[in-house]
This record gives structure tokens, sequence and C-alpha cells, in this order.
């Protein structure tokens, strides 16, 4: 009996305990970042510090020239989380590339990835005091054949968990690329298909989907009307102070024209450059909504291939704003010495500092160094 | 009170107190937690052209290699005059290219049908159609609907190639054409 009695009492006290504990205890919600995240990170705007790429074995020829490039130019203040399936594949990187002054770290996941970083997350409130939020699709395009983008779409998750209590990753309820957007310090451009992909599926209409997107990303949203169909940085990229770069194939043409240098871009891009009217008169409608948007627009060579995904691309480049200069690590082909040095020479003349980056081979997978790269932090 | 009885006493305290948190504590926010939780898909996409509102319903969420889907359009028009639209229902394919692509190459169309559809005020129709396409293994399937002018995604699925879908091969790379 009174064993019973001590036994009841005990089970009260443990109660009382457990309300007590549970009253205070509120599962950690109240480091929820989802609750106020950050905006949209700007691509132009900051120090570099923190960069994402990804690396496996199987891409060593696409990728490594440009990760080589890259790498050894990057200053000491940038640290380089490499997104892996294996240690293996990490050690093969390294011994690929030789020393770096920027200090590089593996995140090994243990499943298939791409080699393409860009497309998995938008980092969000990520400057140097905040939270970063990871924002991931819905889900990937053609993840559902394609087993390595399927793996891509827990990336934002494996950075959370190995990047420790300064980061974490939220789903979000839109389809979308990470190319799929591209920002400054005001403004988020967004590209056509983003509608396409959510509209009837996720919003009911295009006004839905901005103000969804306003509300997300925390930026003033352009969602294009008409452009290329491919991500945007391939054509155009925010450069600051209210600038944006903005691919011009008929440039690229007249350059070519001008110039007695010879170029193999008939062989680099499948079917060879699309210099039609058409085609141009999408990168024009681009450069028109910026205007309309409040943007002075500068016009750069970019030649796109018939094949609508191969680019010779000076826009897909990396930005840095370091020590009183603007830096652009600027996708180079080998291909087309000559709009390389017309590409670097309006770079200069708007205010940067050109470092070329070797980007033939990954070119030919359909994107260059933008692609290859997401940037977590910037100060 | 007995140095026994408060060890017992104590210990169901403990035992009881650790239930009852690990039960009723609120999760914790790991870093992969993805929350809030994501709004359910749009269950039946519509599109609305020329007055009438369209609809499209596949006979089955999952293909096989091989198969031809059966397409049903429902449509409807709610005004109060009578309608005559012309929609298209289109059946794209698109297959990663190589493993080490960053995106999928520009669709192919498989199978388009045109579709007159004249209602009446008020009035709703179904209208049903086999594709004459098969659907090829180891690729991304849109199903869309579209007027010309605008296009609505109506469904989205991946074909499971059988022989393993990551086999991608290299000479698939010579295959593009645009549409």
């Amino acid at each position: 009996m009174a064993m019973k009695f001590h036994v009841m009492l005990g089970v009260l006290l443990g109660l009382a305990v457990s309300a007590g504990v549970l009253s205070i205890y509120d599962g950690g919600a109240s480091r929820m970042p989802q609750l106020s995240t950050g905006p949209l990170l700007s691509e132009c705007d900051g120090r570099l510090r923190q960069i994402v790429m990804h690396y496996t074995a199987e891409a060593a020829e696409v990728v490594v020239p440009t990760y080589r490039g890259f790498l050894r130019q990057l200053p000491a203040e940038v640290t380089v989380r490499v997104v892996c399936p294996d240690k293996q594949a990490y050690d093969d990187l390294l011994a690929r590339i030789g020393p770096t002054t920027c200090s590089l770290s593996p995140v090994i996941v243990g499943h298939p990835i791409t080699a393409w970083s860009r497309d998995r997350w938008l980092a969000l409130g990520a400057s140097k005091e905040q939270h970063a939020v990871l924002l991931c699709p819905r889900g990937e395009d053609g993840a559902g054949v394609w087993p390595p983008r399927e793996g891509d779409q827990r990336v934002a998750e494996d950075l959370a968990a190995a990047l420790g209590p300064g980061v974490s990753s939220r789903r979000s309820d839109l389809y979308f690329d990470g190319g799929d957007f591209t920002a400054d310090s005001q403004t988020v451009f967004v590209r056509p298909a983003t509608l396409f992909r959510n509209l009837q599926r996720t919003v009911e209409t295009r006004d839905e989907l901005v103000e969804d997107l306003s509300a997300l990303l925390k930026r003033r949203v352009v969602l294009l009307q008409e452009a290329p169909d491919h991500h945007l940085a391939m054509f155009m990229l925010p450069i600051g102070e209210h600038r944006v770069l903005v691919g011009d194939p008929r440039m690229a043409r007249r350059v070519l024209a001008d110039s007695s240098a010879k170029t193999d871009l008939e062989s680099y891009l499948p079917g060879g450059p699309d210099f039609s009217d058409a085609t141009a008169a999408r990168f024009d409608a681009v450069a028109r909504e910026c205007q309309a948007a409040g943007y002075e627009v500068v016009r750069i060579p970019v030649v796109p291939g018939m094949d609508s995904r191969t680019y010779v691309t000076y826009v897909n480049a990396i930005l840095d704003q370091r020590d009183g200069r603007r830096i652009v690590y600027m996708p180079v082909f080998r291909s087309a010495e000559v709009l390389n040095r017309a590409a670097a020479a309006i770079w200069k003349e708007s205010g940067y500092e050109v470092r070329p980056i070797e980007c033939d081979a990954c070119g030919r997978n359909f994107g260059t160094l933008h692609c290859l790269v997401n940037v977590l932090r910037r100060d | 009170m007995k140095r026994q009885n408060v060890l017992v006493m104590l210990g169901t305290a403990a035992v009881t107190a650790a239930l009852t948190v690990m039960l009723l504590a609120p999760r914790g926010v790991g870093a992969g937690d993805a929350v809030p939780k994501i709004k359910a898909v749009i269950a039946q996409p519509h599109f609305t052209s020329q007055g009438c509102v369209f609809s499209l319903k596949t006979d089955k969420a999952e293909y096989g290699a091989g198969d031809r889907p059966v397409v049903e359009i429902k449509t409807s028009n709610p005004s109060d005059r009578s309608a005559v639209a012309t929609v298209w229902i289109n059946i794209s394919a698109t297959a990663p290219m190589s493993p080490l692509s960053r995106m999928l190459p520009i669709p192919q169309m498989l199978w388009s049908q045109r579709c007159v559809v004249s209602l009446a005020p008020g009035e709703t129709r179904t209208l049903s159609v086999t594709s004459e396409a098969k659907l090829p293994a180891g690729q991304n399937i849109s199903f869309t609907i579209s007027d010309k002018e605008r296009t609505v995604l109506a469904g989205n699925l991946g074909v499971k190639d059988p022989k393993g879908a990551s086999q991608v091969s290299h000479a698939a790379q010579t295959a593009a054409v645009r549409p």
C-alpha cells in the first residue's frame, strides 16, 4: 500500500516537472529562421566570404579547368565548401586543383549529386551577421529520371546539417532552379519559365506568384515577360549601381565580323551560333524590361548555340567587391578569343577588374562559372 | 519517510518526466527540417481561354515506357453566352542528355492535338483522346494545355528506364533538335 502511494506520488511529481520543462522548452522554435528570413543575397554587392561548389570525380574533365582557375585566384578570406558524394571525390579534387590561398573544406553527402551548385538553393539573409537560410525548390526538374538530380534535391539539407547553427534549410512551396533568379540589393529578376512551372500547380495566377516571391525573397520582383529560354545568368547579370549587363548576340556578330581573328564557334556550339533575329529579339526584350524597371542597361557580346542551351557567355560570372574594387571572375573560351577581349573591355569600362576563368569544358554542358558556384555569404 | 520510499518516488518521477517530455515536447528544429510544411499542389490545374475553362486529366498517375496516355479534357463555359474555343493539348518529352549536364535540353513535342469546342451558356463537356505517341523510357514527360499565346502545365512526370535511368549516353548529346 505504502509502495503504491509513493509510486503515485512519483508520477505526480514527474508530471509536474515535465509540465515545467514543456512550458519553457519550445523545441528550438525560437531559433527557427523561417519566422524571419533575410532578403535574397545580392549577386554584386559585398565581399565574397563563403561559397559552395559541388564535385564528383565523373565531372572532373568538365569542371576542373574552371575550378582550378577560379579557386587559385580567390583570396584567403574566402571559405569554399565543397559538396562531394564521398571523401575520395574530395581528395581527388584537392589533388587536381593544387595549392590555393582560399580555404577549402568538404561536405560529404553520401549520395549522388550533379556538379552544379547554383540551382540547388537560394541564400536568404546570408550577410555577415544574419542567419543564412538555404531556400531549396519544391522539386528538381527531371529528378524522376535523373538520380544525381534527385540527390541534388537533398543538398540544401545536407549543407544545413554540416554547417551548424548559422545555416538552416527550408523547402519552398514553389518549383524553381536557383538560376531562375538574379538579384542586386534592390531587385530580383525572375525567369519567365518560373511562371510556367508554377502556374496552376502552386499558384493560381501570375500576380500570386509575384506576391509570394516578393514576400519570400524580400526584394522587388521583376518577373520577365520574355527572355531566352535559359537560366538568367546566361544572358543577364546585375553589376551594381543600378546597372544590368544584358547579352547581345548582334553585338557578338559585329565583333566577329570586324575581326580577322579566327573563332571555332561552329564546332563549339551545337548547330553553330544562333544569330537569328528571333533569338536576338528575346535578348532585346530583357534589356527593355530592365530599362523599364529603372536600370541602366549595358550590352555585352553573348552567343547562344542553335540548341538554345550551349552559350558563349560573359555574364555567367562571379562578382566580388573588395578593398574598394569591383572584381569579376569572367568566363573565357579558347574558341572565341576575340569575343573574350571585347567582353573584358566592357567589364573594365563598367569599373571591374577582370579575372578570366577558362570555361570551355563546362560550357558544353549548358552552364559555366556562375552555374557551378553558389554564394552562401558576403560581408 | 524511509529511504527506500524516497528512492521509489524519485525514480518514478524521473521516468514519468522523461516519458512525458519525450512524447509531448515539440520536435526540435534540426538543421535540415523543412518547416513550415509546404502547401499542397493545385490538384486540378485550370486553363482559362476564350471564355472557357479547360482542365486535363490523364488516365494514370504513372506511366511506363511504350504507354499511350489517354487524356480527358473537360471544358466549361461559365458565361451566359455561347462560346467557341480552340486549344492544343500537348505531350512533350525531355531526357537528360548527359549525366554531367546542368539542365534538361529543350523539350521535344511528342504529340499535339487541336481541340475545338463549341459550348452553350453554362454547358460543360468532356472529351477523351488517346495519344498517338508512345512514351519513351528515361524521359521527363509534360502535359500542357495551350492557346498558342499562353500555356499551362497540366501534368509532369518521369518515365523510368527499366535499364537504369542514369545511363544517359553521350551519343544522345548530338540529338538535340531545336523545336
